[in-house]
């Protein structure tokens, strides 16, 4: 089946006070019928902004966007505005009208403009959709007196009453907090796939992203880094900025010393460690070495594995169901999540056992500082590495 | 950089190609009426005021002789001087009153305080000319009321009053009592719109009650501040009412009675008005340039509060109930006996200091006269025809044009906003005088001597502003909530008709309102442009009053006022009935 929406070396430049800023960089990729596909990004890396090209509230300045076998962007500067394009979008505000009430605020895209429907037919859909997302019984409620939860399905409603081709979300579970954020996750989830509608959604939240995602494009600087399935992207990161921006990472920077086969061999201060063989890097260069902290076993004797180095255990922080230890390992930490039935404690010497095949090895670049919100995506430990190193 | 200009080239062919046509020819056709409105006047003004002859007259050349002689004449200096001092004083006695009052409601505990700002919302809606007039009841040296203990008391002869209405130092303090209530307000919005958070991070460091206010408070407000000052300064300038009826009388001329003076003489003198005209728009100009400045600093501190706004009230103590005092006694001295004095005055046929004959003897001849009168029907009749149009106007076009400058990003939207501003820049009676000039000059277009030319040089001059109430409401509504409406499939004239307009209508109702009250009573825009046709009711009162019949004037002027009640509970049973309704 052809793909539903496809995005081709799209470009979007602002002009700004201090000249123009690229957005967007010759970004491309398809999303298949019924796919959930997510934009996941640092802030300004011009996630957003795709999405925006694609519902068409911003004009991209160049290349091609089709929806649906629609063409809504064409590389001579055609462009089709928003409101002709067959889509539904939910925003981070929600946007929820307040002058309307719920129904009027879910009927709004079916009984006005070209759009328009009989009003029975308007009534049954509303309804529908409003059922769709648990909101029936409201309809006459007054949208100012919703609870953030309720406004959130309220949008999810409006954007899905004109039976959309494309649903956009723009970090829509951002503002509510925590506990309503997993629920409303597993909602949409359910949602969508039983819709089985084409979905685009933009989140900086790596495990939104990793949940939801059929497929997910990592994106910096206005340029899609990696593309590709959850696990992919999670197993298999190409880069040290996925790496760090995906889950939780130790990083051990070092040079490729030698090559044999399907092993590869880094030099670091911590030793040498063996590596799955990739085709990034070749002996000679610099690299870092990504290490999910799952993937690291800690015991007080020295165990048969592919590379072991011993250190001392810094700190242990209680997480419920395992143990947070930070290692310090040649004046480095590293981090590794032990079994809460094992017992461990500060101070105690411990060997680190890791398999080849879990240490990836990646081209040497600069750390990435993530610039956003605080409490942003967890980042790893990139102090692993000695200053010297970088 | 080398890409930045690259990149720039490329961006703007494509920008202006990817327009849809309507909207070229929408936001164009826009730029043009605002630029016929706006820069056609004042470039007319400019024109005339290098031209050796009047509109009326055939021929000319280019000249200065204009400005030469208006330069070399020393009654422009005074002039200068006058004007100066008028708004300089008004505004500095204004401001004390203003910011102290704004103080004590919004930052003490005293009482009374939201009776202080009924009564601060009444005041500012008293039509200038009025106000005048009743401080010549209360001031004038004969008969004037507070000249009264002195005149009958102490046997000082019946012409000796201590109090004169017809000096500059009045002048002064009748603007600056009439100033009060508009920088009251303006100030206590300044001091809602700072985030109490900073004054309490001060207090939390160490810092007392007045170390907080010299090194927080004041420091955060003082461009706020400048931009009352100035934009009051800039209405007192141009102001023609007050220095008219107090300054007039005892030789006292500001740029606005000169001008009035230059075209109320036979044969009128363009050369001295239009010049005069030009000088003043400049040093409006000048004056709007730095409210301009003043204001984008303004908006890097503003800080919008929401709910938690609870402000830090000071406990006056034992000084509680001389604050309250303090109230009372604004509410009567710039409220009370002015209006008392204007309904007692409608009632005397001659105006005598009032006593229990005066008011025994009074009666409704006055009223009976001015029913009499063609010239007050007609007059009635076109003021309610201008609250009819002009607020309506004036504000869908403001709407429209901040729905542009705010929210779209079409080529040109900046020079949009500015063109809405610069009506603002002229003193009322210069903007008259230059619609006057191109009424001559378009006099193919039949609108001399009827109502509409005084309705269209009204919505031009409030654009300014309309624009200034719209795009504030425009900024403060979410633009995901116009979006949400284009991505469900509907065009923009309808995303703007039932979404942008909708959530709008309360500052478009309080938008309204304001140019209607204003409108309503303005007077010096029409005074040079109204023929006997085009009368309107404050021209009625000031012709009364100019022929001596005070109490005529002060009869027209309780009319109007009536009438202005009567909008403003309209206005209020309007939103308080909208806001309701959405809950």
């Amino acid at each position: 089946m052809a793909a539903t929406v496809r995005v081709t070396d799209l470009e979007k430049q602002y002009a700004t006070d201090e000249g123009a800023v690229n957005a967007v960089r010759g970004v491309s990729f398809e999303v298949e019928h019924g796919e959930f596909f997510t934009l996941l990004g640092p802030s300004g890396c011009g996630k957003s902004t795709t999405l925006r090209c694609i519902a068409g509230l911003e004009k991209a300045n160049g290349g091609e966007i089709v929806i649906d076998d629609m063409v809504v962007i064409s590389r001579s500067g055609a462009h089709v505005p928003a409101h002709q394009r067959p889509i539904g979008m939910v925003f981070q505000s929600y946007a929820i009208w307040p002058h309307m009430d719920v129904f009027d605020n879910v009927a709004f895209p079916i009984s006005q403009g070209k759009g328009k429907l009989p009003k029975a037919e308007v009534r049954e859909r509303v309804l529908e959709a409003l059922s769709l997302v648990r909101l029936d019984g409201l309809e006459r409620r007054p949208a100012p007196q919703l609870s953030g939860g309720q406004q959130q399905r309220l949008a999810l409603a409006r954007a899905l009453v004109r039976q959309p081709k494309a649903l956009l979300l723009d970090e829509p579970l951002s503002n509510l907090d925590a506990k309503l954020r997993d629920d409303m996750r597993v909602e949409l989830k359910t949602l969508t796939e039983r819709l089985n509608i084409t979905t685009l959604f933009v989140t900086h939240d790596q495990l939104e992203a990793l949940t939801l995602s059929d497929k997910i494009a990592v994106m910096r600087d206005g340029e899609i880094v990696q593309l590709g399935g959850p696990k992919d992207i999670y197993d298999d990161p190409n880069s040290r900025f996925t790496a760090e921006f995906i889950g939780t990472t130790n990083l051990l920077e070092g040079t490729v010393s030698s090559r044999d086969g399907s092993m590869m061999r880094v030099e670091t201060p911590q030793g040498t460690i063996n590596c799955a063989a990739v085709e990034l890097v070749e002996p000679g260069d610099s690299a870092a070495i990504a290490i999910r902290p799952a993937n690291i076993g800690v015991s007080a004797e020295r165990r048969e594995a592919d590379n072991v180095i011993e250190g001392e255990v810094e700190t242990v922080v209680f997480l419920g169901d395992s143990h947070d230890c930070r290692v310090d390992v040649g004046g480095a930490v590293i981090r590794a999540f032990v079994h809460a039935s094992q017992p461990i404690a500060r101070g105690d010497r411990v060997f680190l056992s890791m398999s080849a095949n879990d240490c990836r090895v990646l081209p040497a670049e600069a750390a990435f500082v993530e610039a956003e919100e605080g409490g942003g995506p967890s980042v790893g430990v990139t102090s692993a590495a000695p200053p010297s190193v970088a | 950089m080398a890409t930045a200009t690259q990149v720039a080239r490329r961006v703007l062919p494509g920008r202006i190609a990817n327009l849809e046509p309507q909207y070229v020819i929408f936001v164009g056709g826009l730029g043009l009426i605002l630029a016929l409105l706006v820069i056609a006047p004042l470039a007319i003004l400019l024109f005339y005021s290098l031209w050796s002859v009047g509109p009326v007259d055939d021929g000319g050349s280019f000249t200065l002789e204009n400005y030469r002689k208006t330069f070399l004449s020393s009654t422009t200096y005074e002039l200068l001087f006058n004007t100066a001092v008028f708004g300089i004083g008004s505004v500095a006695v204004g401001l004390a009153f203003g910011v102290s009052l704004a103080w004590v409601v919004e930052r003490t505990n005293a009482p009374l305080r939201n009776f202080a700002f009924v009564v601060a919302i009444i005041t500012a809606g008293i039509p200038p000319l009025l106000y005048a007039m009743a401080w010549v009841f209360l001031l004038n040296p004969r008969t004037g009321v507070f000249n009264m203990p002195f005149t009958q008391e102490w046997g000082l002869g019946w012409d000796k009053g201590i109090f004169n209405p017809y000096t500059l130092g009045t002048l002064v303090v009748v603007e600056a009592f009439r100033l009060t209530p508009t920088i009251f307000l303006m100030v206590v919005g300044l001091f809602r719109s700072m985030d109490p958070a900073l004054e309490e991070a001060a207090s939390t460091s160490g810092a007392n009650m007045t170390t907080t206010v010299r090194k927080v408070t004041l420091p955060v407000m003082l461009p706020g501040l400048l931009g009352v000052i100035i934009f009051v300064g800039t209405a007192t300038i141009g102001l023609f009412e007050l220095p008219a009826i107090l300054g007039m009388p005892g030789g006292i001329h500001v740029f606005a009675t000169r001008i009035y003076i230059a075209m109320d003489t036979t044969p009128r003198d363009y050369g001295l008005a239009t010049s005069l005209g030009t000088v003043a728009a400049l040093i409006g100009i000048v004056g709007i340039y730095y409210y301009h400045r003043v204001t984008r600093v303004q908006q890097k501190f503003a800080t919008i509060t929401g709910k938690g706004y609870r402000p830090r009230r000071m406990d006056l103590g034992k000084y509680r109930p001389w604050a309250g005092a303090a109230i009372i006694g604004y509410f009567l001295l710039m409220v009370v006996l002015p209006s008392v004095v204007l309904i007692y005055a409608s009632t005397q046929t001659f105006f005598k200091p009032p006593s229990i004959e005066a008011i025994q003897g009074g009666s409704l001849e006055a009223y009976r006269e001015i029913f009499g009168q063609d010239a007050f029907w007609i007059g009635l009749r076109n003021s309610l025809m201008l609250i009819a149009t002009v607020p309506i106007a004036t504000i869908l076009l403001s709407a429209v044009v901040s729905w542009i400058v705010v929210r779209s990003k079409a080529p040109g939207r900046g020079i949009l906003d500015t063109l809405a501003f610069v009506p603002f820049t002229a003193p009322s009676i210069v903007f008259g005088l230059a619609f006057l000039l191109i009424a001559f000059w378009v006099d193919w277009i039949p609108v001399y001597g009827t109502i509409w030319l005084i309705v269209i040089v009204h919505v031009a001059r409030f654009l300014a502003y309309g624009t200034r109430a719209t795009n504030g409401a425009m900024f403060q509504l979410h633009k995901e909530l116009e979006e949400a409406g284009s991505v469900s499939g509907v065009g923009w004239l309808t995303v703007f008709r039932q979404i942008t307009l909708r959530l709008l209508v309360p500052s478009l109702i309080a938008g309204w309102l304001w140019v209607a009250i204003h409108s309503g009573r303005e007077l010096s825009m029409a005074l040079l442009l109204s023929t006997r046709d085009s009368q309107i009711l404050s021209l009625v009162a000031w012709g009364a009053w100019e022929n001596g019949r005070s109490n005529e004037a002060a009869a027209v002027g309780m009319i109007l006022m009536a009438m202005m009640t009567v909008i403003v509970i309209i206005a209020r049973i309007v939103t308080v009935r909208l806001t309701r309704e959405q809950g």
